[in-house]
C-alpha cells in the first residue's frame, strides 16, 4: 500500500509538470502584453516600457522564463505575483484556499447525506409513488441553473426571511446558502446514480444469499447491498470534490466569498496571466491529489482492490509458502482473481 | 405410509404455483408441484434448465426476486406450519436456521467485500444469543469441517479458488446446523475434480449432521449418488416421481425414459445417444394438455386434453401421464 502511493506520487510530478507547461505557454500567447497591463492605464514612453519589461523579465526567451517558473513552483511553491497589484499569488491561493475548501467540504457532505439514503430508499421502492416524487423534485432542482437557484435562495432567505447572510464569507451561516445553491443541482444525479447502483447490486446473488441467512432486511441493505453499492459511487464522490476544490466559481462570485474560482474570474477579466497560471496550475494539483484520495478510497471499501496494490510483495510470500508445502487441500489461492 | 398421515409431515408443498411477469407477458414457471419429505431423506429435483427447479427451491425460503413475481400461491409446510403465511420475523427464524439453502453459483453467492468469517458468523449470530467472539469459532469451526484451514477464515471471497468458495457456502449454510438443506444445483459452476469433492463433502455432513436435503440438479449420476427419491420436473410439474430405484429401473413417463435414453451407457453398444427432439415449450406459453406432448414419442389424441391427474404405478412411484409406456421401454 505505501509502495502504491509513494509511486502514485511520483507519477504525479510529470502530470503537474506537464499542465504548469500547457498552462504557461497558453498564457504566453494570449493576447495583451503583459508589460502594458502592469503599467496599467495612462500613456507611457517607450522608454518606460521597455524599462519595464527588463524588470519584469520579460525580455529573456520563453524557454528561460519557463525554466523559472517552473523551478519557482515546484521548488519554492512560489506562483510569482500579480501583473496588476504585484501581490503574491502564492499567499492569494493560500488565504483564499480555505473557503474554496469550506463550500466543497460541505457541498460534498451535503450531497452525500442526503444523496446515499435517499437514494437508496428509492432503490428500494423502485418505481413508487415516492421514488417519482423524488425523481421529480430532484429533476426539477437538476433543471434549474445553480446562478439561478442562488438567487432565488438568497432572495428567500436573506432578503425575505432574513434569516441568512446574502453575501462574504465568515461564520458557518454564510456557507448555508452557497452550499445549497452548489449542491442541490447535482442531488438528482447523484440520487439516481446511487438508486440504479441499489437496484443493481440488490439484485445479486449474494444478496439474495444475506438474505437466506435470516438477517434483518436493515442489515442486507446497509450490510451488504450498500457497502457494494458505494464502490462506483466512490469515483462520482471524487470527481465532484475534485471538481467543487477548483472553485464553485459561479456561487464565488454571486456570493461575493473570496475563493479560488473567484480569483480566476477576477485574473481572467484582468487579463492577469500569472493568477491565472498559478490558478490553474493549484486546481490541477488539488485534483490530482484528490483523485489519489479516491483511489485509496477504493481499497478501503473494496478488498479486491486493496489486493491489486499490494499484490507484489503477498505474491512472492506466497510463493515462497508454496515452496515450503504449507498449503492445504491442493486447491490454488487465488488473489487475483479480476 | 399410510400410518404417519396422521402427524404433521416434516416437510410438504402443496400445490405451489409461482408465475413471473416479463414485459407484458406472465411465465408460468411453476404449476401445481407437491411434494412431501421425511426427515434425514434426500429428494432430488432433476430438470432440463428453465423446467422450474430453481424456482421451487427459492420459493421455500421466499427469496424470489419481489419485483418479478406475479403470483405464487400454495403452501410450503414446515413442521405444520405454511412458510408462505408467516410475518417477516417468523420467516427470519426459519431461513438459514431451520432451511438454508446452498446456492449454485459460489463465485456471486459471496459478498465480495466481507470476510468469509463474518459472512459465515453473520447468520450464527442472528440465530444464536451469542457475542461475536463464540460466532466467529463457529465459524472457524465450520471452515474446518469443510475442509478449509481456519487461519484462512480472515480472508476476503476473492482470495479463493471456485471449490474453496463453494465450501465456504456450505460452511455458511449448515452453520445453524438446519433441519432441511435445500442445494441449488451446487457443483453445476465447478468443475468435474471438484465437483466429485464438493458432493461427497454435502453428503458425508449432511449425513454426520443427519439433515434432510432437497437436491436440485440436472444431473442423474448425481441423483444416483446423493438421493433417496426422485422427482422429474417438466415445464413447472413434477411429471415422474418415485424412490431412486423406481424411477432408475422403470422409468415410466416418455420423458424420464427420454432422459435416460439420452445418457452414454458403458455396457451397451450404441452408434449414437438418443437426444429427447426438440425444446422445451415457452412457459409463457403452455400448451393445452400435456406440456411434454409435442416432443413426446408416445403421444396419442388424449393427450391434447390431459389435466394433470396423476397416475399411481405403485405407492412410491407415480407419474403424470394419460398415455404411460408399458414397461421396459
Amino acid at each position: 500500500m505505501g509502495r502504491y502511493v509513494l509511486k502514485r506520487l511520483l507519477i504525479l510530478i510529470p502530470t503537474l509538470i506537464a499542465v504548469t507547461i500547457i498552462v504557461f505557454t497558453l498564457m504566453n500567447f494570449v493576447p495583451g502584453d503583459p508589460v502594458m497591463i502592469a503599467l496599467g492605464s495612462g500613456t507611457h514612453t517607450p522608454a518606460e516600457v521597455e524599462a519595464k519589461r527588463i524588470a519584469m523579465g520579460l525580455d529573456r526567451p520563453f524557454m528561460v522564463r519557463l525554466m523559472e517558473y517552473l523551478k519557482g513552483v515546484f521548488l519554492h511553491f512560489n506562483f510569482g505575483t500579480s501583473l496588476i497589484d504585484g501581490t503574491s499569488i502564492k499567499y492569494q491561493l493560500v488565504t483564499r484556499f480555505p473557503n474554496t475548501l469550506k463550500i466543497a467540504v460541505y457541498s460534498i457532505i451535503f450531497t452525500v447525506v442526503i444523496g446515499i439514503p435517499l437514494g437508496v430508499f428509492c432503490a428500494q421502492h423502485a418505481n413508487s409513488v415516492g421514488d417519482r416524487f423524488a425523481l421529480i423534485i430532484t429533476l426539477i432542482l437538476d433543471s434549474m441553473p445553480s446562478f439561478w437557484l442562488a438567487l432565488l435562495l438568497m432572495i428567500l432567505f436573506a432578503l425575505k426571511l432574513h434569516w441568512l447572510p446574502s453575501t462574504g464569507s465568515g461564520s458557518f451561516k454564510y456557507f448555508i446558502l452557497p452550499t445549497l445553491a452548489n449542491s442541490l443541482g447535482g442531488l438528482a444525479g447523484f440520487t439516481r446514480q446511487v438508486r440504479a447502483s441499489m437496484l443493481e447490486v440488490t439484485r445479486s446473488d449474494f444478496v439474495t444469499t444475506a438474505r437466506s441467512k435470516g438477517i434483518s432486511e436493515r442489515k442486507v441493505i446497509y450490510g451488504h447491498a450498500l457497502p457494494n453499492a458505494l464502490i462506483p459511487i466512490l469515483t462520482l464522490v471524487g470527481m465532484r470534490f475534485g471538481g467543487m476544490l477548483g472553485g464553485a466559481t459561479v456561487i464565488e462570485v454571486i456570493f461575493s466569498i473570496p475563493g479560488i474560482g473567484q480569483l480566476l474570474v477576477n485574473g481572467i477579466n484582468n487579463r492577469d496571466s500569472t493568477v491565472v497560471t498559478g490558478g490553474i496550475v493549484f486546481i490541477a494539483l488539488t485534483f490530482s491529489l484528490i483523485m489519489l484520495v479516491t483511489d485509496l478510497a477504493y481499497a478501503v471499501v473494496d478488498p479486491r482492490i486493496k489486493a491489486q496494490y499490494t499484490s507484489r510483495k503477498k505474491k512472492s510470500g506466497e510463493e515462497e509458502r508454496h515452496h515450503h508445502g504449507g498449503h492445504h487441500h491442493g486447491e490454488h489461492k487465488d488473489s487475483h482473481e479480476n | 405410509m399410510s400410518e404417519e398421515i396422521k402427524k404433521p409431515e416434516f416437510f410438504s408443498i402443496r400445490n405451489l404455483i409461482v408465475q413471473y411477469k416479463s414485459n407484458e407477458q406472465t411465465v408460468y414457471a411453476v404449476n401445481g408441484v407437491s411434494f412431501d419429505l421425511k426427515p434425514g431423506e434426500t429428494l432430488g429435483l432433476v430438470g432440463e434448465t428453465g423446467a422450474g427447479k430453481t424456482t421451487i427451491a427459492k420459493s421455500i425460503l421466499r427469496i424470489l426476486p419481489e419485483h418479478a413475481v406475479k403470483r405464487m400461491d400454495g403452501e410450503v409446510l414446515y413442521e405444520g406450519q405454511d412458510i408462505f403465511q408467516m410475518n417477516d420475523t417468523e420467516l427470519r427464524r426459519i431461513r438459514g436456521h431451520q432451511i438454508s439453502m446452498i446456492f449454485q453459483d459460489p463465485m456471486t453467492a459471496l459478498n465480495p467485500v466481507k470476510r468469509v468469517n463474518d459472512q459465515i458468523a453473520e447468520g450464527y449470530i442472528q440465530h444464536h444469543n451469542c457475542t461475536k467472539a463464540e460466532a466467529e469459532r463457529r465459524a472457524e469451526e465450520m471452515l474446518e469441517l469443510v475442509g478449509i484451514s481456519a487461519d484462512r477464515a480472515g480472508e476476503y471471497p476473492h482470495q479463493f479458488s471456485g471449490g474453496m468458495k463453494q465450501r465456504v457456502v456450505i460452511a455458511m449454510a449448515l452453520a445453524c446446523s438446519p433441519k432441511l438443506l435445500i442445494a441449488d444445483e451446487p457443483t453445476t459452476a465447478l468443475d468435474v475434480t471438484i465437483q466429485a469433492q464438493v458432493l461427497d463433502l454435502i453428503k458425508r455432513l449432511r449425513d454426520e449432521l443427519g439433515t434432510s436435503m432437497i437436491l436440485i440438479t440436472h444431473d442423474l449420476g448425481v441423483v444416483a449418488g446423493i438421493c433417496d427419491r426422485v422427482a422429474v420436473i417438466y415445464a413447472g410439474r413434477i411429471i415422474e416421481m418415485g424412490t431412486k430405484v423406481d424411477v432408475f429401473t422403470k422409468p415410466s413417463h416418455p420423458y424420464t425414459i427420454g432422459l435416460f435414453g439420452a445418457l452414454p451407457d458403458l455396457k451397451k453398444d450404441v452408434e449414437r445417444l438418443s437426444p429427447i427432439e426438440g425444446l422445451p415449450p415457452d412457459p409463457t406459453a403452455l400448451p393445452e394438455g400435456c406440456a411434454f406432448y409435442p416432443r413426446c414419442a408416445h403421444r396419442c389424441d388424449k393427450c391434447l386434453s390431459y389435466q394433470y391427474e396423476p397416475t399411481a404405478l405403485s405407492d412410491t412411484h407415480s407419474i403424470l401421464c394419460c398415455n404411460p409406456m408399458k414397461e421396459g421401454a
